[in-house]
Parts: C-alpha cells; structure tokens; sequence
C-alpha cells in the first residue's frame, strides 16, 4: 500500500524504514539492489555509471513502495544503508555487536 | 551494584595477572574470538548484563554472601562463558585461533577453576565442578555441528537438551554461590533452572535472528526444526532446493515458534527469578519476554519480521533515534 509521502527527510526514512520491515518482498529486493551498489564515496569522488544507475534502481523503487515524491538516496546514505544491511557493520560505540547471545 | 563495571573489573585484573604477552591478548579476546570489531571491555560486547554477571543477580537474594565471595563467583562465571564462548568458535572453525588465543583460555579456565574453589573455601562439591561441564559442552558443539550439517529433523526436546548442553558451563558459578549461602537443594535447583530458561530464550531469539546467516556457515536449527514439525513427504525425505529453503521456513511458521518458546521460557525465568528475590533479574527477563511477545505477534502478521528487525536494528538506532 503506498502512503502519502511527508516532505520531511527524516520522515521519509522512517517511511523507508517501516516499508521495509513490513513486507519481506521489498527487504529482498532493497538488499539485492544494495549488494550491487559498488562503490565507497570515501574513496572515489565520482560515482561510477554502473553504481548510479542501481542507485537510480533502487531510489525508483523505494518511489514506488513509499510514495512519488521521495527526495532519493544520496550516494552515501546507499553506501551506509549497503554497510549494515549486505556487510552488517555498524558503529560498535552506538550499538551492540550482538544484541542478544550465541551463547 | 554495577555489574557490567565488576565484570571489566575482574576481567581486567585477570589481564593483568597473567602478565605480558598474554596480559595484551587477553585484552583483545573479544576482537579476536570476533565478538567485537575492535578491543573493547567485555562490559560492551553484550547489551545485558545477564551473559557475564548471572551470579550478581542472584545474589541480590543473599544478603549475608560476604561481597568478596560474589566477586569469585562473578569472576568464575565470566570466565567460564568467556572460554564457551571461545571454545564454540574454535570447534565450529568460525575462528582460526592463534596461540597467544589458546593460551589466554587456558589461563581463564584454570583461574575460573581457583575462582570457584574460593567460592567455597575449599574443594568444591560434585555439581559445581566445571571440568564435568566442560566435556559436556564440547562434546554438545561436536554433535550440533554434525546435526545441522546433515540438516535432519529435529524437535523442540532434541534442540533444547543441545543448546542446554552447549551452554551447561553458564550455571555452575550461580549454583556454586547459592551452596555457598547455604540455600537448600530445592533453591539451588530452581537457581539451575532459572538460568537454563534465560539461556534457552536467548539461544533461540539468536538462533532466530541469525537463521540465514547460520544456515549460510553450514546449517540452522531453524531448518532442522521446520522439518520436525511437518510430515515429512512421500519419499519419507525432505528435499528443498537451496533457492526455496527461505520461502518453506518463512512459510512453516517455525520462526513465530521458536520465539513463541523464548518467550515462555523468559516468562518461566521471570517467574522463578521471582520467587528466589532476584527481582533485578526477573525485571530483565520480564522485558525480554514482552519483547518476544511483541515479535511473535509481528512474525505471525509477518513472516520474516523478526529477522527484518533485527537487520533494520542499527540502522534505525542510529539514524531514527
């Protein structure tokens, strides 16, 4: 179900969040796309071709599950969404390297 | 009482008892057990205080124990986890352990052992002895390796006696400080089963969350169990295609089950811990349970919930906060 888009960024990240966690579709498929976004803008000032148009991708479908007017994923907010999602890294100093136990 | 802080503590007088070079690998055991990107205390490894510290909360019911008697305990069990932790990374090959590793474990074993000994204040008795709990757990590690890699159905019994086994060594301290207050068999036994029902739901919320990853590493209880609830087909054989082994665990509803099951076990920890008067404990483990209810539910609406949470978790701490 699409919902009317808030204008807000930071509301629609939580739009973004939210879509994600409810429908296991689009978690697959935001994971896939972010799998193939190659590229570390730390490292290299210029988003290669290859990278923006997945980039482009997944910003079209992110339009389509949360509403129209999506302002996109910048190229280092798809770099930090591909870090916790497809590697699993994250800031240890914010949150727990395993929230419950292997053991 | 901050028992985060006492573990670093204790953890780190270890360190610094053992001596250069092992005193700098001790530190860096998290780090290289990977349990933790980089060297932390042990205190930030975990979001609770439960895993290291069991036998603080339970003496919150033993006003009389002298503190220095806790602080064996509390030092006994940390290390007694800290080794399970490493043995089960080194049987199951997820680490390749180095010998400054090898010999920082040995160090923790052999004062985990002196620990509980002063516990007492001499030879401890039978069941608070941790070279019984030892050869239990690694031969536990050795058979659930073997089990999920054959990926054959389990059931709920054959899973939880595995993951019990497994973790067997993360009681002994706790009973030994209620033998040492001189609780009755009838207390000490309920201190047991305190504990087997916090790690249970602990394992199983882990083994939920971790399912695809554990299966990716050689198999998932996840699988084995979603096998044991269903008939198995005509052939009197499972074959799921590796493509399709998602779409069958998503759709048998084993993973609103086993968090269903942590859930009950949090709830009978909550009840026990109760009763005992480590009411510090029961408050952890109440909230425990009512964040499994609320994920049973979501998993139920939506398969696949718990595992998306989890995913989803750092991200949304860090930038929905």
């Amino acid at each position: 179900m699409m919902v009317q888009l808030p204008s807000d960024p930071h509301a629609q990240l939580r739009a973004l969040y939210q879509a994600l966690l409810s429908n296991q579709d689009r978690f697959d498929e935001f994971r896939r796309l972010l799998a193939l976004y190659d590229y570390d803008p730390r490292e290299v000032d210029d988003e290669p071709s290859e990278a923006a148009a997945v980039r482009q991708k997944l910003n079209d479908r992110i339009s389509g599950w949360i509403g129209g007017n999506f302002c996109g994923l910048s190229t280092m907010q798809t770099f930090q969404w591909r870090a916790i999602i497809v590697e699993e890294r994250f800031n240890v100093s914010l949150s727990p390297w395993k929230e419950s136990n292997l053991y | 009482m901050n028992i985060p802080q006492l573990v670093d503590e204790l953890y780190g007088a270890f360190a610094d008892r053992i001596g250069e070079p092992w005193s700098t690998s001790a530190r860096d055991l998290p780090r290289a057990l990977d349990l933790a990107p980089c060297a932390v205390p042990w205190s930030r490894v975990f979001s609770h205080e439960v895993t290291l510290g069991a036998p603080a909360l339970f003496a919150e019911a033993m006003p009389t124990v002298p503190s220095p008697v806790v602080r064996e305990a509390v030092l006994a069990h940390a290390l007694a986890v800290i080794d399970a932790f490493g043995t089960d990374r080194i049987e199951d090959d997820q680490i390749a352990p180095s010998p400054a590793v090898l010999a920082v474990l040995g160090q923790a074993r052999r004062e985990r052992d002196r620990a509980v000994a002063r516990v007492f204040g001499h030879t401890p008795p039978p069941d608070c002895l941790f070279s019984a709990a030892d050869a239990i757990s690694v031969h536990a590690i050795r058979r659930e390796r073997s089990l999920l890699e054959s990926g054959r159905p389990v059931d709920m019994r054959i899973y939880e006696r595995a993951s019990l086994d497994k973790q067997c060594a993360g009681i002994v301290a706790s009973v030994a400080l209620a033998r040492a207050a001189g609780w009755p068999d009838r207390r000490c036994a309920a201190v047991r089963a305190t504990l087997q029902n916090v790690w249970l739901g602990l394992q199983m919320a882990d083994d939920v969350v971790d399912w695809e990853e554990d299966l990716a590493c050689g198999g998932a209880w996840a699988v084995c169990l979603m096998k044991g609830l269903d008939p198995p087909p005509p052939s009197g054989e499972w074959r799921i295609s590796t493509g399709r082994v998602k779409e069958h665990v998503l759709r048998s509803g084993i993973l609103g089950a086993m968090l269903a099951r942590a859930q009950a076990h949090m709830r009978a920890a909550r009840r026990r811990a109760t009763i005992l008067g480590a009411h510090r404990l029961a408050a952890w483990s109440g909230g425990f349970e009512a964040r499994m209810a609320n994920l049973v539910a979501a998993e139920l609406r939506s398969p696949g919930y718990a595992v998306r949470a989890h995913a989803l978790s750092a991200w949304a701490h860090e930038v929905l906060a």
